[in-house]
């Protein structure tokens, strides 16, 4: 619907679609705790980000984690329809809440903007 | 009788005023007393001998009479009808100046000076020199004036009633140096000298002005004078201006500015103008009727669809002589029309040929051109592409003749320069923003094909790449960019909010404007002095171009999250056109802000651009989400 411009994030250190380097998310914006450097999607290492832009999000699932049930969705690229990982939308654990309304990008499908 | 006529002398000087008290003389009414006190019948006040003639003191259809007669007597003179204006003078009893102002005219015009600075302040302040205090000036010549009332100069003494905030000392320097400078020209040093040094110096007024009259002492001849000065010389129109000029301070009533029916004639038909919903001509309108443009000449009927793309369209621009209409979309694809059949003449997949044969294997979504513009001859175009290219194509047979791919973002717009050979790229990438780039191929391109490559001559960034340093910092992006008529200045609006002004000569960034929300389109004027601009949550206004002052704001688009455009239009550039997210197209005009027309156009998707055919008034042509490029036209004009 209409030309719409990515918006461009400002920051020494950006992460962006492999496939067409639309900016998703600042390096800043990763929640790291200890024990939360260990995501991994289905293609390896994942991060956890408290906002990313640029992105399209697609229907809501349940899924079975590692740890646990959560309801999660993917999100897509919004130039190149690429999925780049998934967002939390509901956590069942209590000890997995946090993760609720964050985003998760797959390290394989990211590259270093400068 | 007399006693009356006592009364009403002694209180006149105080009424009419010095520009000290700043009331302007009561000249209104058309009651008998006030008749008298303006004395401007020629018989009015010779001192109450026979034969006052009498005159019709009635109304003029709620005018007075006396006024429209004497406007009446100015316009024929103007019109150089002066049989006329003299019988019309006799029938009505109305002169259009009284005595004083006539020869106060004639004294400027002939040089007399002296004469000319009595009659116009009266002769108590020429006879004393410049800088008397006004106050004191005219309590001196009041007392004159009582004893010498019904003389037929009732005004001599005290000077011409002054406008209301006249300034007397500036109207002193100006015949002064009238003088001075003609005194010059004559070789009359040493008067010229006395004149400087008592007359013009007292005043205190313009020092530098001073110094440089002083200099022009210097002048060996009078032709020389002439052209430091810049002044034509007694017998051209130096004098006359002098005189426009005083007669600005002179009390309208007494002396009516110039021309004043031909200004009350044309602020109307402003107005009218104004006030005409429709008005898309740049005739003049008669004066015999009210002007009112019917709606029938104005593109309110869908002339044509054309439906070519396959996808969104996102962009449509005629070509400078009107002949031809290019669009631009999602798909890819660019099309270009000619105007008079509307048949397809060229389609161009530059930007999809690419995407083929690229090894780097772009994704096959991230397509579409987004801009496109004509040289201003006409013999070139350029798209712009979100796959982070661009491509310029010669229009008469569709062949590329120059692209760029160095770029790591999308390319946004263009912008040519009047050679109709540089131009100017805006683009999202950092690294290359904005470029100025040109056809001709400098020493170090191929030209295997002909075709030009990476041919950038300059580029801009803030902070300036390094090409030492192993990461740059970010610099602005640019969403939309416009060159002025003139080729002198480029605008650019950036993602971060801001517009960008440079010089195109200099190169340098001459002005920055920090606006609050994100802006798409950016625009100029025919004649280079107005920007117009679409900003977020709807806002389409116009800017001073110099000064990046508001101007106007046209309201009832809507915008929020796409990228709608907008444009001039129409004849004059009456009109202001823009798309919108409502699938509407709105249409305001641009001296009033007023809504003219809010057209349903592109059901169910956005208005994404808008171009007004710049020869043919009655056509516009709209670019929309449905896949379809509308066309507008009026009744009237012939279309096939």
């Amino acid at each position: 619907m209409g030309l719409a411009y990515n918006v461009y994030l400002n920051s020494k250190s950006i992460y962006g679609c492999k496939t067409c380097k639309t900016h998703l998310a600042d390096h800043d914006e990763i929640i790291s705790r200890l024990r939360l450097q260990n995501f991994r999607g289905q293609h390896g290492k994942a991060y956890l980000f408290n906002s990313v832009v640029n992105i399209q999000q697609g229907e809501a699932g349940e899924r079975n984690m590692t740890t646990g049930r959560h309801v999660v969705r993917d999100i897509f690229c919004r130039q190149c329809k690429e999925v780049v990982g998934w967002k939390y939308d509901r956590a069942y654990e209590s000890t997995e809440k946090y993760k609720e309304g964050k985003y998760i990008l797959e390290q394989e499908l990211l590259c270093k903007v400068a | 009788m007399r006693q009356d006529h006592n009364h009403e002398h002694r209180t006149r000087p105080s009424t009419n005023g010095s520009s000290a008290n700043g009331s302007s003389p009561h000249t209104n009414g058309s009651s008998k007393s006030s008749g008298e006190t303006n004395g401007y019948h020629t018989n009015g006040h010779s001192n109450g001998e026979g034969a006052v003639r009498e005159h019709d003191d009635s109304p003029f259809f709620g005018h007075d009479r006396e006024e429209v007669t004497r406007i009446l007597l100015q316009s024929l003179s103007d019109l150089g009808y002066w049989n006329a204006a003299k019988q019309l003078s006799g029938e009505s009893g109305y002169e259009l100046e009284i005595p004083s102002v006539a020869s106060f005219r004639e004294a400027v015009l002939d040089g007399r000076w002296d004469e000319a600075e009595a009659l116009l302040f009266g002769a108590e302040t020429a006879e004393s020199d410049g800088g008397v205090l006004l106050g004191n000036g005219h309590a001196r010549s009041r007392r004159k004036s009582r004893a010498s009332f019904g003389s037929q100069n009732g005004y001599a003494r005290q000077g011409l009633p002054l406008a209301e905030g006249a300034d007397t000392t500036q109207m002193k320097f100006s015949l002064r140096q009238q003088k001075y400078l003609e005194m010059l020209d004559n070789r009359e040093l040493n008067s010229a000298l006395k004149v400087l040094r008592n007359e013009l110096t007292p005043l205190k007024r313009d020092i530098g002005r001073l110094h440089a009259l002083s200099s022009l002492m210097m002048c060996h001849s009078s032709d020389d004078l002439r052209m430091q000065a810049e002044w034509d010389g007694p017998e051209g129109d130096s004098r006359t201006l002098v005189l426009s000029e005083i007669s600005k301070s002179i009390s309208p009533s007494v002396m009516i500015p110039e021309h004043r029916l031909a200004t009350l004639l044309t602020a109307v038909q402003e107005e009218q103008i104004l006030n005409c919903r429709y008005h898309n001509t740049t005739a003049q309108p008669t004066l015999y009727t009210d002007h009112d443009c019917p709606a029938e000449d104005f593109p309110l009927q869908t002339l044509t669809e054309l439906r070519h793309h396959s996808d969104e369209v996102w962009y449509v621009e005629f070509s400078h002589d009107g002949s031809m209409l290019a669009t631009a979309g999602k798909d890819g694809l660019v099309c270009i029309y000619d105007t008079r059949t509307y048949a397809l003449r060229h389609e161009i997949r530059e930007h999809d040929r690419n995407l083929n044969s690229a090894s780097s294997a772009e994704g096959s979504n991230s397509k579409g051109v987004c801009y496109v513009v004509f040289s201003p001859d006409d013999q070139y175009l350029i798209s712009c592409a979100q796959n982070n290219e661009f491509v310029v194509i010669s229009v008469r047979d569709g062949r590329r003749v120059a692209h760029a791919d160095h770029f790591d973002y999308p390319v946004t717009t263009a912008a040519w320069l009047p050679d109709s050979q540089t131009f100017v790229i805006g683009t999202q990438g950092s690294r290359r923003p904005l470029g100025l780039y040109s056809l001709r191929s400098g020493a170090g391109t191929s030209s295997a094909s002909n075709v030009v490559k990476n041919n950038e001559i300059h580029s801009w960034r803030d902070p300036p790449w390094d090409a030492t340093q192993g990461s740059n910092p970010n610099s602005f992006r640019i969403t939309d960019c416009c060159v002025s008529p003139d080729g002198e200045r480029l605008v650019a609006t950036t993602i971060d909010n801001r517009i960008l002004s440079f010089d195109l000569r200099t190169r340098e960034k001459i002005g920055e404007w920090v606006m609050h929300d994100r802006l798409t389109s950016i625009n100029f004027g025919v004649d280079g002095t107005q920007l117009l601009l679409n900003m977020n949550e709807g806002q389409v206004f116009t800017l001073n171009a110099e000064t990046g002052e508001f101007v106007m704001r046209y309201e009832g688009a809507q915008q929020k999250e796409f990228v709608i455009r907008s444009c001039f239009g129409g004849a004059g550039e009456n009109f202001i056109l823009s798309g919108s997210e409502d699938s509407k197209v709105f249409i305001w005009r641009r001296q009033t802000g007023a809504l003219v027309a809010e057209l349903e156009a592109h059901a169910g998707g956005t208005v994404n651009a808008v171009a007004w055919h710049p020869t043919e008034h009655g056509v516009f042509a709209s670019a929309g989400d449905d896949r379809r490029m509308g066309e507008r036209i009026s009744d009237t004009a012939a279309f096939c």
